[in-house]
């Protein structure tokens, strides 16, 4: 139990950062992406001990947690409730735009990077997330979203297409 | 701007330096190293305290420890154990604790068993175990009967739920014949013993209530057939062609006892449960078709899970008018299955559709009200939701059982299924925002078996 212990807190170690860029990437809002993290790993871990997951399958597991804690936050508190609007945006003094050419090309914080990347309309913009921002592979993200390799591939080579249009200004 | 974006295959995209450069920047959004530490000791705590509390519950290493620690005297002087003056053997105590251990350890595998699927390693248990000791629990032909009748749509879930998964392979068609064969001559020969006690109009309802669970997994396995990638059809097929055999097996048997029975109240309550029955099928589909022309033909998200709710609805209404006609011409018991069949997914359908619009009427109210508040000129972000549907065979909570079926229970087709059809324009524009709404975990676009 102790070696579940330990792995199990490596495993935090080593997808704490992850997982907390994609709940951010989810809901825009760095104290809740936190805490959703934090929920993620506790249940998995609730989860655990009961026998219900090994140690060695902990990753697309932690992610479906992650997704659906997301989820269920939406439905509570509903959408505008839990993701930023342009208004908080504006509070916080940054407004990132593929239109601002400069900005784009300036960009020196990852919250600013993560959200221009928020602009590719899902599922592509979190297909292309997960793959290039999280590093995961494709069979993992097929797991992750119980959708096929197939559907992934599709997804990223699209979420790409609209990033480059979204470069280069096009609509 | 570098724009050398080649598409060689789906991993291997050559990326622009932008979009690389992108990337690369969202990386470095992490929790701060104190923030890290805060939430690496919150877990450590959380785990050991959780350990603490599983422990309580019957470790039987330290068991002795704890039965000192729980009922330790508070006059003693010094420590000793204190065992009741009625129990003179200690080791005995510790054997109770044993057993008692023991049980509870296989209490809790008989019970973590029923959801295992063919191929699981408790589904033996499930098997020869939990379902013997029901049937020999079962007093009477027809608790016989209805619990065999349980363990048989048991198996024909089972089958659909590792079609689902894409688990074919793990379906022994043989093994699922001689199963259901041999269920069906069981409930055959309890239905036998109830006409033989004067109790056939019981013995026709198991027989229908069989059939008709019968008809339901037979028409979802053929539902998941048309989906189903080439090289799986052939064994789909197949099992879909051996319940269909039990299905024909028997409305025979239930043919035979309806032949048996004189014209009594007994048909007469039939005939009312048959129209009953019809009055609750029809008044769903009302409702359904009232809807669909009130909101017009937007009804989900995707064009294809609309094309679905209509052609599903076509399909209720030719099963009533199929259930009429029987109905019309006296076959009293066939019109019951068929209005039975109809409205339970007339249930299913107007439970979607009333879900969706609950999450129209919500998603008009963040609209009206983000643009009443908002004063920007500059481009919206549009915010979607992205909805992976629950794979979850429960779906009674998304976050705490979502993961152990993946389900599960079913591969629900995500609303993102219908994103194909979407106009392939920019994402930047001018408010107002378009949200859309998740789609819902215990709809399938494509059974009308409700949470598969």
């Amino acid at each position: 139990m102790e070696d579940l212990q330990n792995k199990f807190l490596e495993a935090y170690n080593t997808y704490s950062n992850p997982l907390f860029r994609f709940c951010y990437f989810k809901v825009n809002d760095r104290e809740l992406a936190k805490d959703l993290m934090q929920e993620t790993f506790t249940k998995a871990w609730t989860m655990m001990s009961k026998g219900d997951l090994h140690i060695n399958s902990v990753k697309a597991i932690l992610y479906k947690i992650a997704g659906n804690l997301v989820i269920d936050e939406y439905r509570r508190r509903g959408r505008r409730g839990v993701t930023a609007s342009l208004d908080t945006l504006h509070e916080e003094g940054f407004d990132p735009s593929f239109d601002d050419t400069e900005s784009v090309h300036n960009i020196i914080d990852g919250k600013e990077a993560i959200k221009l990347i928020g602009q590719i309309r899902d599922p592509y913009g979190e297909s292309v997330f997960m793959r290039y921002v999280e590093g995961l592979t494709i069979p993992e993200i097929a797991e992750i979203t119980q959708e096929s390799e197939n559907t992934i591939s599709v997804r990223i080579h699209r979420g790409i297409e609209i990033l480059r249009k979204l470069f280069n200004h096009e609509q | 701007m570098n724009n050398n974006i080649q598409t060689d295959s789906d991993d291997h995209l050559q990326l622009s330096e932008d979009a690389l450069n992108l990337f690369s920047k969202a990386t470095m959004l992490e929790l701060t190293p104190t923030e890290k530490e805060e939430g690496y000791n919150t877990l450590k705590s959380f785990i050991q305290t959780q350990q603490i509390s599983n422990n309580a519950g019957g470790d039987v290493k330290n068991g002795s420890q704890l039965l000192q620690k729980s009922i330790l005297s508070p006059y003693a002087g010094k420590l000793s154990l204190y065992i009741p003056s009625f129990i003179k053997n200690k080791q005995l105590v510790y054997a109770i604790i044993l057993g008692c251990f023991i049980f509870s350890f296989a209490a809790g595998c008989a019970q973590a068993a029923q959801s295992s699927l063919p191929g699981d390693l408790l589904y033996p248990i499930k098997t020869q175990i939990n379902e013997r000791v029901e049937r020999v629990f079962a007093f009477g032909a027809e608790a016989k009967a209805r619990v065999a009748v349980k363990q048989a749509v048991t198996r024909l879930e089972e089958t659909q739920k590792l079609i689902a998964t894409k688990k074919i392979d793990a379906v022994d068609s043989v093994s699922l014949d001689k199963d259901l064969a041999n269920t069906s001559s069981y409930i055959a020969k309890n239905i036998a013993q109830l006409k033989a006690e004067g109790q056939a109009d019981l013995a026709i309802q198991i027989s229908s209530d069989f059939e008709d669970s019968m008809n339901t997994h037979e028409k979802g396995i053929a539902d998941a057939l048309k989906d189903a990638p080439e090289n799986t059809q052939k064994a789909i097929s197949t099992v879909r062609e051996l319940v269909r055999s039990r299905i024909a097996s028997s409305a025979t048997v239930r043919t035979d006892l309806e032949g048996t029975l004189t014209p009594s109240n007994k048909i007469r309550k039939i005939k009312e449960s048959a129209i009953s029955e019809l009055d609750y099928s029809q008044k769903k589909i009302e409702y359904a078709e009232k809807f669909v022309q009130t909101t017009g033909v937007a009804i989900s998200p995707s064009e294809e899970e609309d094309e679905n709710i209509q052609q599903n609805i076509e399909y209720i209404k030719k099963t009533v008018a199929k259930g009429k006609e029987k109905l019309n011409v006296g076959a009293y018991t066939d019109a019951l299955i068929l209005f039975k069949n109809a409205g339970k997914n007339a249930e299913h359908i107007d439970k979607q559709i009333r879900d969706l619009n609950k999450l129209k009427q919500s998603e008009k109210s963040i609209e009206s009200d983000h643009v009443a508040g908002s004063n920007s000129t500059e481009s919206a972000i549009i915010l979607v939701v992205s909805t992976s549907t629950v794979v979850n065979a429960s779906t009674s909570s998304t976050s705490s059982t979502s993961i152990s079926g993946a389900t599960n229970t079913s591969n629900l087709p995500s609303s993102m299924t219908g994103q194909t059809n979407q106009p392939s324009t920019d994402v930047v524009s001018i408010p107002p925002v378009v949200i859309t709404p998740p789609a819902l975990p215990a709809v399938s676009t494509g059974s009308l078996v409700p949470g598969l």
